[in-house]
């Protein structure tokens, strides 16, 4: 049972989220994020007066997964995520101890 | 009467204005929240480099210079309003201040009013072109292309159609070899079509928006999109009340199809978008209204009540079936000119040609009209067409008409205006860097 989470552009997520369907994956938890990296942010101007904000937007994708399909499923992001420029994001896989399906009970593989 | 037509074009002007703003509001709301400042940039932009271009040589090339082989107006008979406007009062008759309007010996209204009031319908035809560049395009270049649209198609075409000697005139050279009277009160043709067929013209140059078609681009504002609607619609009231130059009998007919043909264009949308989709949306509804403002626009004085309610129908029955064609043949009209001011200002000129009391072709008028019409159609297609196609594509060449591709990703509020629409965060990231000396 591993935990994948990736953070990409947003442009991306409907790519990502199709070719994951397609590679088998029933769900998967989105939401937004702000954050910094390499890319910087932007600069806004209101009056003459100048503000910098360095945060930037991108998705976050969480989904949980067999130790089996790990690299199928991490391979699949980056390939679909990727736009060949400064501040694409990041995968990262992390281990889970256990992982229950609330409306069944089922525990972790069987819960996927 | 004659201080009560002043009083009405005054009025009408007004009424114009109020239309460009409900136009901004038509088409903020459905940008994407972070390219909403842009859009009404855009309109703020069309306002005022259009009236500067208008007092300027505009309304010379469009109504007051001596006629050139029926196409324009010379453009320094009337430079700076000068034909229209006195600073000698005395010669005017006026109190107070020295400047005032001339009006002509015989003639009971000053010209003035009607320069003003075709000021604002230049506004309106360049802002309605907008709307297809959504998102994507530069204020700067967009401001340069307002100046040589202005002088190269629209006043121009003003000329054919509303000068008496213009070549597509009730009295011009084509009425004149047909044996018919071309017929177009408001603009179907020169404002309606003209923008739709330069928003063609332009987003064929530009190209679709970053993620066309992959992303949803869907309205941020639907509310906003609705009231901005029906804002037009009161100024739309004015638009074709102020053609008659006169606050006339006739006038009173014209609003009220101007009335009568957006409510049956929009109840045709709505029926024809609860059979394909099953919802009477929202966004149909107030489409329905603006295709029906561009359509009665031609013959809001010339078809009888029951045609102009089944013209309207048609409109909208026919629009919301074409307004699915960008997705067919890719081409990014942001928000729909081509099917809501082209199509619709087209059917608006046919149906004249169909429908109208004298000489149409369904009142027992036979084809001289309905060709007449139809050829005028072709040559305002044709000189809106090449001309705007020229002057998008030096300006792709030279300026540039869109912003980096990272930088559309970002918004291009915050990279062409520096600002952003909406700001709901309720932390903040910002740091204040100084002021500008």
């Amino acid at each position: 049972m591993k935990l994948v989470t990736a953070i990409f552009k947003p442009e991306r997520l409907d790519a990502v989220k199709t070719a994951l369907a397609q590679a088998g994956v029933h769900g998967m938890t989105l939401s937004p994020a702000r954050g910094f990296g390499h890319e910087t942010g932007h600069q806004e101007i209101y009056r003459g007066a100048r503000y910098n904000d360095d945060l930037i937007v991108r998705q976050r994708l969480e989904v949980i997964v067999a130790d089996a399909d790990v690299d199928t499923i991490v391979s699949t992001i980056v390939k679909q995520a990727r736009t060949d420029r400064v501040g694409d994001g990041f995968v990262w896989v992390t281990p889970l101890d256990r992982v229950v399906r609330i409306h069944t009970g089922d525990e972790n593989e069987k819960a996927l | 009467m004659e201080s009560a037509n002043i009083l009405w074009m005054l009025v009408c002007a007004c009424l114009i204005l109020l239309m460009a703003i409900g136009i901004a509001f038509y088409y903020t709301g459905q940008t994407r929240v972070k390219s909403a400042l842009n859009m009404v940039m855009l309109t703020i932009t069309s306002i005022v480099v259009t009236l500067i271009v208008w007092s300027l040589w505009g309304w010379s090339i469009a109504q007051s210079g001596s006629d050139v082989i029926g196409l324009f107006g010379d453009p320094a008979h009337g430079f700076l309003l000068r034909d229209v406007v006195t600073g000698n009062p005395a010669a005017a008759g006026a109190k107070g201040g020295s400047y005032t309007a001339i009006t002509a010996k015989g003639s009971a209204l000053p010209q003035l009013t009607v320069a003003l009031v075709g000021g604002l319908v230049a506004v309106i035809a360049v802002d309605l072109i907008t709307g297809a560049l959504a998102e994507r395009i530069k204020v700067s270049t967009w401001m340069v292309f307002v100046v040589l649209w202005i002088t190269l198609v629209f006043a121009p075409l003003a000329h054919m159609l509303w000068n008496g000697s213009g070549l597509l005139s009730e009295q011009g050279a084509l009425s004149h070899l047909l044996g018919t009277r071309i017929h177009d009160l408001a603009g179907s043709s020169v404002v309606w079509l003209v923008a739709g067929v330069s928003a063609l013209a332009i987003v064929l140059i530009i190209g679709q928006r970053r993620n066309f078609h992959v992303v949803p681009l869907k309205p941020h504002n639907m509310v906003m999109t609705l009231v901005g609607g029906l804002i037009m619609w009161v100024g739309f009231l004015g638009f074709v009340g102020s053609r008659e130059n006169s606050a006339s009998p006739v006038t009173a007919y014209a609003m009220t199809s101007a009335l009568l043909a957006p409510a049956a264009s929009c109840v045709g949308w709505m029926i024809v978008e609860k059979i394909r989709t099953h919802h009477f949306t929202a966004l149909g509804a107030v489409s329905g209204l603006v295709s029906g403002m561009a359509m009665i626009s031609a013959g809001a004085d010339s078809i009888g009540p029951l045609w102009v309610l089944i013209a309207g129908l048609f409109t909208g029955i026919i629009c919301s079936f074409c307004a699915s064609l960008k997705y067919r043949f890719g081409y990014d009209d942001s928000f729909d000119v081509v099917p809501l001011c082209g199509i619709s200002g087209l059917l608006g000129i046919l149906f004249d040609g169909l429908f109208a009391q004298s000489g149409g072709l369904l009142a027992g008028g036979g084809f001289a009209l309905f060709g007449a019409d139809v050829l005028a159609c072709l040559i305002v297609i044709f000189w809106a067409g090449v001309w705007t196609a020229a002057i998008a594509f030096g300006l792709e060449k030279t300026m540039g008409w869109r912003v980096a591709e990272r930088d559309e990703d970002l918004g291009i509020d915050i990279v062409d205006q520096g600002e952003s629409a909406y700001d709901f965060d309720d932390y903040t990231n910002s740091v204040y860097q100084g002021s500008q000396r």
